[in-house]
């Protein structure tokens, strides 16, 4: 299994570690529901490392990216970031990635653990004909993500990074605990404010260890894989693997806002085009789940004892307080207050309701 | 860690069955299991007058995270359902899994059936060798 510079403070805060996507992670600290709650309220420090961190340049990386990723990047200014997909010709989800602006110089893409290896092979097919460097500078970087409203306290006491500047899905380079040439971005996974820094390997402990005790006094704590899976399905963002797949596009994903179809062309824009052109066949919808039972991934929703779609994910949302699911279903039968049954087993069903996606949305500051 | 009874026997799926004077075997899960669990949501227990086996499923227990088969270390009747589980209530089970967090009491067929189960050692050598 593979590793990140944190594996011995997970350890040494007695986490539960688990394989995830091939990576020795901290599920939980103490537990799951403790650490989401924590997240909503206060703040939790979270290890991403694990995921994929590949840096575009070259004269010809705008053209590249442009053509690799649904959303638009040569219209971006540098130090923003925008959410996209990378899709296979057939419109099919490859990964969803955060690319990361900087101007001229070059594009950072953040890519998910689970497929940092095929992104690359992707991109190595993908580039031929282009004047271009693709650096992974995965290993050398550690990722670190403050996620709550705590966060920008704890941002102000450890950088000189101006929060108030550094608006939703921006990033910067500042000096956070001394260290010069850190990464603070204001990104996430949770549905929280809060900021992702990436950093050198070597000051990977330094930084967790510093972050958590700054953060106590203010109510943080460390959190695990298991609550951000809870955190970012509240939070109605998708997970690759779940509601995400190569055989799901970012349409039937309602992830429309993410793909620039206007753009002169891009990889798997053709069916795209296509598909949104007749309309979509199925399409992700939230599901309010009747009961305490969680409904998993790969069961079948069932209307009028036909079998029409799939579980996507499930949970019991733990700041929502219900069971919470997506699927997809046919687009006819998406719309808001449509029921379902969900087969739990042979003899079991769970009623369910399409509920609007998010379940969850932060509160406005006043 | 809780103090694991030494009379009870253990099943490799983390059950646990300790058999009374008058033939009742009360049946649970272990604090490990208990802990590995860790986020629990959902219990389905059998009713009053249900019949389990040894070695198949009477029920089942939810985590956020996975569904598991709750399995019988005995053969019998059920007498009796521990109400506060079957409500989901699980704090007895996280305080003590093998005292107030019990399952099930099961009017046993043949009680000696209990000691195809593991002793307190061999579980816990399990466990060990399992690396925790």
């Amino acid at each position: 299994m593979r590793e990140t510079p944190l594996k011995a403070e997970h350890e040494k805060l007695g986490a539960r570690m688990v394989d995830f996507a091939g990576w020795y992670m901290p599920v939980t600290y103490t537990n799951i529901k403790e650490e989401h709650v924590r997240v909503r309220t206060k703040m939790g420090l979270f290890d991403v490392s694990h995921m994929g961190r590949y840096w575009v340049s070259g004269k010809d990386q705008l053209k590249f990216v442009d053509k690799v990723i649904t959303n638009s990047r040569a219209d971006m200014e540098p130090g923003r970031i925008r959410y996209s997909l990378v899709c296979n010709g057939q419109g099919g989800v490859l990964d969803d990635v955060l690319v990361y602006s900087a101007g001229d110089e070059g594009t950072m893409f953040v890519v998910n653990a689970g497929n940092r290896d095929k992104i690359w092979k992707w991109f190595e097919k993908e580039r031929k004909g282009f004047v271009l460097d693709i650096k992974d500078m995965s290993e050398d970087f550690a990722m670190i993500a403050m996620q709550g409203p705590a966060s920008v306290q704890v941002l102000a006491k450890i950088s000189n990074v101006d929060h108030k500047a550094l608006k939703y899905y921006r990033f910067t380079r500042g000096t956070v605990l001394g260290e010069t040439d850190v990464i603070v971005s204001r990104t996430g996974y949770t549905g929280e404010d809060g900021f992702e820094l990436i950093m050198a390997k070597d000051k990977a402990a330094h930084f967790w260890r510093e972050i958590l005790g700054v953060s106590a006094s203010l109510g943080g704590g460390p959190a695990g894989l298991g609550c951000r899976d809870t955190l970012r399905l509240e939070a109605g963002m998708p997970l690759y693997g779940h509601e995400l797949e190569e055989t799901i596009t970012p349409l039937e994903a309602g992830l429309d806002w993410g793909v620039r179809l206007d753009k002169a062309e891009f990889i798997g824009k053709a069916a795209l085009d296509e598909q949104k052109k007749n309309g979509l066949k199925v399409k992700l919808v939230g599901l309010n789940v009747a009961g305490k039972r969680i409904p998993r991934q790969g069961q079948e929703i069932v209307k009028d004892n036909k079998v029409v779609g799939k579980i996507a994910s499930g949970t019991l949302g733990p700041w929502v307080e219900a069971v919470i699911a997506t699927g997809f279903v046919p687009a006819a039968q998406a719309n808001v207050g449509n029921k379902f049954q969900i087969k739990l087993k042979e003899d079991q069903m769970l009623d369910a309701m399409v509920v609007p996606l998010p379940f969850y949305t932060r509160p406005k500051k006043k | 860690m809780a103090n694991r009874p030494k009379d009870a026997r253990y099943l490799e799926t983390h059950e646990w069955g300790r058999a009374e004077k008058d033939g009742t075997v009360i049946v649970g899960i272990t604090d490990f299991a208990v802990e590995q669990l860790n986020d629990l949501t959902f219990v389905d227990l059998p009713e009053v007058g249900d019949e389990v086996k040894r070695g198949e499923a009477f029920g089942e227990i939810e985590s956020v995270k996975a569904v598991s088969d709750l399995i019988s270390p005995i053969t019998g009747k059920v007498t009796a359902v521990n109400k506060g589980v079957d409500a989901n209530d699980f704090e007895a089970m996280k305080k003590d899994a093998f005292g107030k967090g019990w399952l099930l009491k099961v009017k046993a067929k043949d009680v000696k059936e209990l000691d195809k189960g593991k002793s307190l050692e061999s579980y816990e050598q399990q466990l060990k060798s399992e690396g925790h």
